[in-house]
């Protein structure tokens, strides 16, 4: 089946800063460990967009309560998150909102996988604001591949003269020294019990 | 790219000059024109969603202060008030809210103002309780309490919220608001000055039923008051059932905001983008291919130029190639194609091989609303192009 | 002033240093890592030299709640394409440890390796925070620079991470 593009939540907030911080996207979680995965948006976007950022949660929202959360303030990023709960009735009722929704800060939609369906089908004016902006969120390029950390560990056997079992049995026997070198190549063995 | 933004406020891009104003033969001036000369009016400007509906009418407000015959009041009232549970007086009561603030500060009405300063502001009070409602303190008699066990053998107060129309939970009586927007109408005209709503976002209320429900009574009113009105209405007034049919023999006039096709011969498309600056980041194949694939859809030009130049950066080019411009039809495309089922998908590749739509029938009015069909006339109807690019075809494509 | 005296002024110098990384509290590790790439991503905007901190950055997840944040190689053997390069002709490589504490994190080492341009004296300068005191705390501060001679150590006070970039970008890097 035809699917959307997948990004990284850094890449995610680079569009909206590119955007100037405003804009409206929306990103379709993961099937698992949707919570951790929302954490990690919002980290991404405190951190390269500079604002504060708050999840407003679409499940049980008021016309009244959903514009205060928006507009007050109105500069900061706000994540609204959607579930399975949130009904076609739901969405149509929150694209008759539209309006009240239009804020400087960006409005981030947090999406199951298979909701863009109800926005489409129910909310025409807000994936209208939306237009191609939908992204699966994707692995974050970051995290170090077990490929570069084999490399890593090769480079520092190599520069010591030391094997990786030899570093283990000295800091197991508190003989290692204390330079940075060694704490990381510690943790690239997975033995962060050991630092 | 800052000018490419499709959720930018339509009043700030008007000021910054973005806005091409003859993109709809200066159907802004015909609306407001008709609304000034003629008090009482009503017309309709219905329109799919991303037409450009907002444009037209700041558009029609910018001209009738220029004009200076009239005061405009342009209100989005779907940012107002929760559409979905609108009633009768809604309206009213918002225009009430705007009207009198405008009153109340417009320069060229202060001297009349300061002469019944306190009036004016007592009736903006009725006004603004009116429309949020108020707090009252109503004395209980002990008697009415029977049956009920209480200590107090005396009266007591207790603190009542009255909701107002803005916060809507009951009907309350339309005639209630009559004599207080007399008052402020009544000062505007000693300038000369008529009175133009132009209701934004009831275009929103998709069902037609609740627009008529609603705006019925109030727009008697607004008739009566000789308070002209511009509106916007969605694509549902024009096509499809009876209903829709009522809303449009209630308006004197009744404006399609049609979407715009993108012929190179016209070249209406391009010079959006060109009023944008778009050669700088399109080149012509480029922004030809994206006027294509938005259908004539404004609010998809405008988001697909940005779409694409973002992709252009973040891939860390200097410009756009045709593979950026393929990769973000082909997110938009995905977009509305997602909850089609497969008639709906037979309806859309039948519509684009036979040009046969029925635009009776509920399920393609709903195709209409979700832009998945889009509406060049009365009689044009097309699949939108960014939406017949990822659409599944189960038979090859006929040359 | 004997060396004993010396040495224990060092020691109490470390026992500060220790004091003051259980006292600094961290965001998070994935917190601090993205706060990084982040600032590296709007420094990189404004250089000539093409970097690409999404690709450079790079995170080792927690292992028994100690994660490492790496870019460039562990030890500078050279001019690489892992290495942040600056438009002097400088370059960087860095590593820092953390160790998650209750809902934040606590520094547990870092590296810091500014290599200067071509013939500049000194060649590098290196900011390193060991994991531990050294035997010899006089020799081998917690908390030192190396003004491009790997047997001498000037001890510094602690840094925040950003800290040491700030003195990077904004200062070291605007006199060359």
């Amino acid at each position: 089946m035809l699917d959307f593009e997948s990004q990284p939540f850094v890449e995610i907030a680079r569009r909206l800063e590119m955007r100037g911080g405003h804009g409206w996207i929306a990103v379709l979680s993961p099937p698992s460990s949707r919570a951790l995965a929302l954490d990690e948006l919002q980290t991404e976007l405190r951190s390269i967009l500079q604002v504060p950022t708050r999840v407003v949660p679409l499940d049980t929202f008021t016309f009244e309560g959903l514009r205060e959360a928006l507009q007050q303030p109105n500069d900061d990023a706000v994540v609204l998150s959607a579930g399975a709960e949130l009904t076609p009735e739901k969405w149509s009722r929150l694209d008759i909102m539209r309006s009240a929704l239009e804020r400087i800060g960006p409005v981030i939609f947090w999406l199951a996988p298979n909701d863009v369906a109800n926005l489409t089908g129910s909310a025409p004016n807000i994936r209208s604001l939306i237009g191609a902006s939908i992204f699966i969120a994707g692995p974050d390029g970051g995290i170090m591949t077990e490929e570069e950390r084999r490399e890593r560990l090769k480079e520092l056997v190599q520069y010591f003269g030391l094997s990786n079992e030899e570093i283990v049995r000295r800091a197991e026997s508190k003989e290692l020294p204390p330079e940075p070198e060694f704490v990381e190549w510690l943790v690239l063995l997975g033995r962060g019990d050991l630092v | 790219m800052q000018s490419f933004n499709p959720t930018a406020p339509a009043r700030g891009v008007i000021e910054a000059g973005l806005v091409c104003e003859d993109l709809h033969r200066f159907l802004f001036r015909h609306l407001a024109a008709r609304a000034d000369l003629e008090p009482g009016s009503q017309q309709l400007l219905v329109g799919g969603v991303g037409s450009g509906k907002t444009t037209e009418l700041l558009l029609g407000e910018r001209w009738l202060r220029e004009q200076g015959h009239a005061l405009p009041l342009y209100i989005d009232i779907s940012a107002e008030t929760d559409l979905s549970s609108l009633n009768s007086g809604s309206l009213l009561a918002s225009f009430g809210v705007h009207l009198g603030w405008s009153v109340l500060n417009d320069p060229a009405l202060r001297p009349l103002v300061n002469e019944k300063t306190e009036k004016l502001k007592e009736t903006y009070s009725k006004v603004t309780e009116y429309a949020y409602g108020k707090q009252v303190k109503r004395r209980v008699d002990p008697l009415e309490n029977l049956g009920v066990v209480y200590g107090a053998l005396q009266s007591h107060f207790v603190t009542e919220e009255l909701p107002g129309k803005l916060k809507p939970v009951l009907a309350r009586d339309i005639r209630e608001i009559r004599q207080p927007l007399e008052e402020f109408l009544s000062v505007a005209r000693e300038v000369n000055r008529d009175v133009v709503v132009i209701f934004d976002g009831l275009d929103r209320l998709l069902d037609p039923t609740k627009f008529l429900s609603v705006a019925n009574q109030d727009l008697r009113l607004f008739r009566e008051l000789k308070v002209s009105i511009l509106a916007t209405a969605p694509l549902s007034a024009l096509f499809g059932a009876e209903v829709g049919q009522s809303i449009s023999d209630h308006f004197d006039r009744v404006h399609h905001l049609s979407v715009i096709a993108a012929d190179p011969r016209n070249g209406s498309l391009r010079s959006v983008l060109e009023k944008r600056r778009g050669s700088e980041l399109l080149s012509e194949q480029d922004a030809d291919s994206i006027c294509h694939y938005s259908g004539g859809v404004l609010r998809d030009l405008i988001s697909l130029a940005r779409d694409a130049a973002e992709e252009a950066y973040v891939s860390d080019r200097d410009s756009i190639t045709a593979a950026d411009v393929e990769k973000v039809v082909h997110q938009l495309g995905t977009g509305y194609l997602r909850g089609l089922g497969p008639e709906a998908i037979k309806t859309l590749l039948n519509l684009e091989s036979s040009k046969s739509f029925q635009v009776d029938q509920a399920a393609n009015v709903e195709l209409l609303l979700t832009r998945r069909v889009l509406e060049y006339s009365s009689t044009d109807f097309r699949v939108h192009p960014a939406l017949l690019s990822v659409i599944p075809r189960t038979e090859p494509k006929r040359a | 002033m004997t060396l004993e005296r010396a040495r224990s002024r060092a020691e109490t110098l470390d026992s500060g240093t220790q004091k003051e990384i259980g006292e600094r509290m961290l965001a998070p590790p994935r917190v601090v890592f993205s706060e990084i790439r982040a600032y590296l991503y709007r420094r990189c905007e404004k250089m000539r030299t093409k970097n690409d901190p999404y690709d450079l950055l790079k995170l080792v997840p927690e292992s028994n709640g100690v994660a490492s944040i790496e870019l460039g190689p562990t030890i500078d053997k050279g001019p690489t394409p892992e290495h942040l390069h600056f438009e002097s002709g400088a370059r960087l490589s860095f590593g820092l440890t953390l160790r998650e504490v209750d809902r934040g994190s606590q520094l547990v080492a870092f590296r810091y390796h500014y290599q200067l341009p071509a013939k500049s004296s000194p060649e590098y300068l290196r900011f390193d925070l060991n994991e531990g005191p050294h035997p010899d705390s006089l020799v081998e501060p917690r908390g030192h620079l190396h003004p491009g001679l790997e047997d001498v150590r000037i001890p510094i006070s602690l840094h925040d991470p950003f800290e040491i970039l700030d003195r990077i970008f904004f200062v070291l890097e605007k006199r060359t």
